[in-house]
């Protein structure tokens, strides 16, 4: 009973932490961008999440559902408020590396294995419920093009005005 | 069918946002494209709440989830992006032309199609409450995020 009640639970502690964690590293770091551009990679993150969750998880597909729900409800936005400051967090590093030819390459790369290990403590929390047989290595792809397009994001929308 | 029409639909409004006169920065038509779509995406949950719970009596297709999804993802944001241009253009016979086309071809394409728009259907006057609620709120957001502008200190 105690075991079913944490369970029910976990799933809200992971977006609560995860997300207070993330928007805290973000509002503690040096000011890199103006306020039009740090909304806006805030909004690519939650839409970006908001849109795969809403279309994945509909008929005929019904690969997986957010929370305790197939309806999305208040913990299924508090888990797209929560991706929120991700995108943020991908340009703000990448903007300060020193780049070569195959940077961003690797850069998304490594996003997104780390991801996917996101993903995997999301799963364990009980973010995310599979079914229909979806597999968590199906969101590598997904993962790889929401990476490429906040690059594509990047480099049109910032790096083109800093140069 | 429907789904062919959909996407014809889509690249109509692309192709509109491309060749109508812009008063929106780059920026704001990103912000605005993903605004528009987040309120979209959130408004239309329940309405759609058969495909979310796959509902057996139901009777949909890949086709009509594949229509809503195009309709919600691409022409619904999109032709907010059109009207919103046309309305800031700042000529008031343009702006009430433009108000009125919107809410009206809005309207027209969910009546006459809610099962690849909305999925279940909704009332005129419910639909148009929503319609004149979500262009006032899309044009408040801009107004702040155009507020943002001066108080940059990156």
């Amino acid at each position: 009973m105690i075991d079913n009640d944490l369970l029910f639970h976990s799933n809200e502690v992971f977006i609560i932490i995860t997300g207070a964690l993330a928007y805290i590293v973000m509002l503690r770091l040096p000011k890199q961008f103006t306020r039009q551009q740090t909304i806006i990679m805030l909004l690519i993150s939650i839409y970006l999440s908001a849109l795969f969750d809403n279309t994945l998880c509909v008929h005929p597909f019904n690969f997986y559902y957010v929370n305790n729900t197939s309806i999305p409800g208040f913990w299924d936005l508090m888990s797209y408020l929560m991706f929120g400051p991700f995108a943020y967090l991908f340009v703000y590093i990448y903007s300060i590396l020193k780049k070569n030819r195959a940077t961003y390459f690797i850069y998304i790369v490594v996003w997104a294995i780390v991801a996917l290990f996101a993903e995997a403590l999301a799963w364990h929390a009980g973010v995310y419920r599979y079914q229909n047989g979806y597999q968590m290595f199906f969101s590598l792809p997904i993962y790889l093009l929401v990476l490429t397009v906040t690059m594509i994001y990047y480099y049109s929308y910032i790096h083109n005005q800093e140069e | 069918m429907f789904f062919a029409v959909t996407l014809c639909f889509a690249w109509i409004s692309v192709n509109l946002l491309i060749i109508i006169p812009k008063s929106l920065t780059k920026d704001e038509h990103l912000f605005l494209f993903l605004v528009s779509s987040l309120t979209i995406i959130l408004s239309l949950i329940l309405p759609a709440k058969h495909l979310y719970i796959g509902d057996p009596d139901f009777k949909d297709t890949i086709q009509t989830t594949l229509a809503f999804l195009t309709n919600r993802t691409i022409v619904f944001p999109v032709l907010t992006l059109v009207s919103v241009n046309l309305i800031l253009l700042r000529k008031f016979w343009i702006q009430v032309l433009t108000g009125s086309t919107s809410l009206f071809i809005f309207l027209i394409y969910c009546l006459l199609e809610p099962k690849y728009t909305t999925i279940s259907s909704i009332g005129a006057g419910q639909l148009l409450l929503y319609f004149v609620g979500y262009y006032v709120f899309i044009i408040l957001l801009l107004r702040g995020f155009r507020l943002l502008h001066p108080l940059e200190d990156p």
